[in-house]
């Protein structure tokens, strides 16, 4: 059931296409089925490249503590530290959750 | 993410250290292993295995060093952590007990790691076939081929004395053990022989289940290349039917000490004797010789040496030597026995004894001196029937400088004074293989053995104690003991256990429970 908002709006709707009829076009649903190809108008920031996730230097890697691991029949282990922080270029930390176990 | 990482369940992690870190002195009787930090933790996979019978390799440790590989490097901080959780990171692996443990996994007797010059590692054999062969086959290759299954390379041993031991089945008595392998793996000491205590069925200890190693062969066994185009040589550090006997030294100064009696020529009843001391001996005028009792008295010593097996001093192959040595001092004097006419001589031993017996790993050294001193009262007479005067002496023994015993009855000195090897009284010197660098000298009271099992059948001559052990020798420990043990022949019973440690020679035992360095 339409609203009381709806229905004003709708009204208002009508009173534009009384007085601008070329809005009509804008009143209807699009066209069902594949779109058409086109190009595209978008344009980036000044300055901003496209989104790339690039390491800044490795040598910063940041890592939580170290946590020994062992093989199901114990015989081996392997001391491993999770790791916790890459820093991308730009300056931006990409910080990982410290794993469980 | 790859599942192929040493920790899936942790990609981007960083590896710091893997592999074994379960170190430290591992005790059959908790099974459970003490590390460095004095933390006890369960022993993981198998447990250090006895193989053999008469001798024991459940103390084995070797360590086993694949060239270029680096040191741990651990801060501070983390040896802390490793030390309270009982972690022990090694930059190098330990072949444990019989079956050479490894990971908790067993390589199998007479198998070791030899590491190649191209930085491959190998799993060494050498099997029990006719000829003799040592298989190599690729070991710890990530990853590895269907054809690391097996060995590549199969190479005769050419032993040059090795009687009845080529064709299998063994009887326990024989062996074949690898006594020690160096750590890169390229050469290893290799035995043959049989034990004393399966083939004298005489004498005491005949049922024991120790028994002295008798060698027919003590052999480095070197690989040198890489499998499949790896060369095998045998050196022999001892070859031959001599059971293990290297040299022998007999020396000091005998002096002929006799007596001679003269009779008149022409009454039989006036007899006389003249003391040789060393100068030309005058007849008295008149007189005939009619006996001459010869007695020496001097300086005897000697030295004899046996091998009974080998182990590596920073990786040089040494002979372990069993070194048996004794000075004997006899003075004689005699008076003649009062009698018309003259009939005898009493004469009085006096003697001075010292053996001592040692048991050598390079300039390791385990021993005991003996000594003994005293006299013994003979009696020289021209009746037939005398009665000898009883032999006296003190009896005194001392081993290691601790006094053990006195026992009941000196007799005479308990010597030979030929060219045999000297003996300790009541006692059987048994040096006999505990681990790969640890060996143990026992000095066994065969007087307080039952009968049955060999002891002495008059009790008299069975007295005290138990056996004595001496201590345990290792390339770079020697420890010295002093204990009665109970009056069993079972070999633990023997020796106890005991374990070298692989680096320092450390030794760890213990007289009821076996030990090992893992």
């Amino acid at each position: 059931m339409a609203s009381a908002a709806d229905i004003d709006f709708q009204k208002s709707v009508e009173r534009l296409l009384k007085q601008q009829p070329g809005w009509k076009k804008a009143t209807q649903p699009p066209e069902k089925g594949a779109r058409p190809g086109g190009k595209g108008v978008g344009r980036p920031a000044s300055g901003t490249a496209a989104l790339e996730l690039v390491e800044q230097d490795a040598s910063t890697r940041q890592y939580y503590e170290p946590v020994t691991l062992r093989t199901s029949d114990g015989l081996f282990s392997i001391e491993i530290e999770p790791i916790k922080q890459i820093d991308l270029r730009g300056n931006i930390p990409f910080r990982f959750a410290e794993p469980a176990g | 993410m790859d599942k192929h990482h040493p920790a899936p369940g942790h990609p981007l992690s960083r590896v710091r250290i893997c592999g074994d870190c379960d170190h430290g002195l591992w005790h059959a009787d908790t099974d459970t292993i003490t590390t460095p930090g004095a933390v006890e933790i369960p022993i993981r996979g198998v447990a250090p295995a006895q193989t053999r019978e008469y001798e024991s390799d459940q103390g084995d440790s070797i360590a086993v060093r694949v060239p270029a590989t680096p040191a741990v490097a651990r801060s501070p901080e983390e040896l802390a952590a490793d030390a309270a959780a009982g972690r022990t990171w090694l930059d190098y692996g330990i072949l444990a007990g019989g079956a050479r443990r490894l990971y908790g996994h067993e390589l199998g007797e007479r198998a070791w790691i030899y590491c190649a010059p191209d930085g491959s590692r190998w799993v060494a054999r050498i099997g029990l076939g006719s000829p003799t062969q040592l298989t190599l086959q690729r070991f710890g290759e990530i990853p590895g081929s269907p054809a690391d299954a097996g060995p590549v390379q199969a190479a005769v041993i050419a032993f040059s004395v090795m009687p009845s031991l080529t064709t299998p089945p063994w009887p326990d008595y024989e062996y074949n053990v690898i006594d020690d392998v160096r750590s890169d793996g390229s050469e290893a000491i290799v035995s043959v022989g049989y034990h004393y205590s399966q083939s004298n069925t005489f004498g005491a200890g005949a049922l024991a289940s120790y028994g002295l190693r008798w060698p027919y062969g003590v052999y480095r066994v070197a690989i040198a290349g890489t499998p499949p185009a790896a060369v095998v040589t045998v050196t022999p550090m001892y070859a031959g039917l001599g059971l293990g006997y290297l040299s022998d030294t007999f020396g000091g100064t005998l002096n002929l000490r006799g007596v001679h009696v003269f009779q008149a020529e022409h009454d039989s009843t006036a007899l006389y004797y003249v003391g040789n001391y060393g100068d030309p001996v005058t007849p008295p005028p008149g007189t005939v010789e009619m006996e001459y009792w010869n007695l020496t008295d001097g300086t005897t010593t000697g030295e004899d040496l046996y091998i009974l097996g080998g182990c590596y001093v920073a990786d040089v192959a040494t002979p372990v030597l069993l070194r048996k040595s004794y000075v004997v001092t006899t003075t004689i004097t005699w008076i003649e026995v009062e009698g018309d006419p003259f009939t005898g001589i009493e004469y009085t031993e006096s003697y001075d004894a010292s053996s001592t017996i040692t048991l050598e790993i390079g300039t390791s050294v385990v021993g005991a001196t003996a000594t003994d001193a005293g006299a013994r009262i003979g009696y020289q007479s021209l009746d037939i029937l005398v009665e000898t005067p009883p032999a006296v002496g003190d009896g005194a023994m001392t081993l290691g400088g601790l006094t053990i015993s006195a026992r009941p009855s000196a007799g005479a000195a308990d010597y030979r004074i030929a060219s045999t090897p000297a003996e300790l009284s009541h006692h059987e010197i048994m040096p006999m293989r505990v681990g790969n660098r640890v060996w143990a000298l026992c000095l066994i009271n065969l007087g307080a053995l039952a009968p049955e099992v060999g002891g002495y059948l008059d009790a008299e001559n069975r007295g005290w104690g138990g056996h004595t052990h001496v201590g345990f020798v290792s390339p770079t420990d020697a420890v010295q003991t002093l204990v009665q043990r109970p009056l069993s022949l079972e070999r633990e019973d023997v020796t106890g256990y005991a374990s070298a440690h692989p680096t320092t020679g450390e030794i760890a035992w213990s007289w009821d429970h076996p030990v090992c360095w893992v």
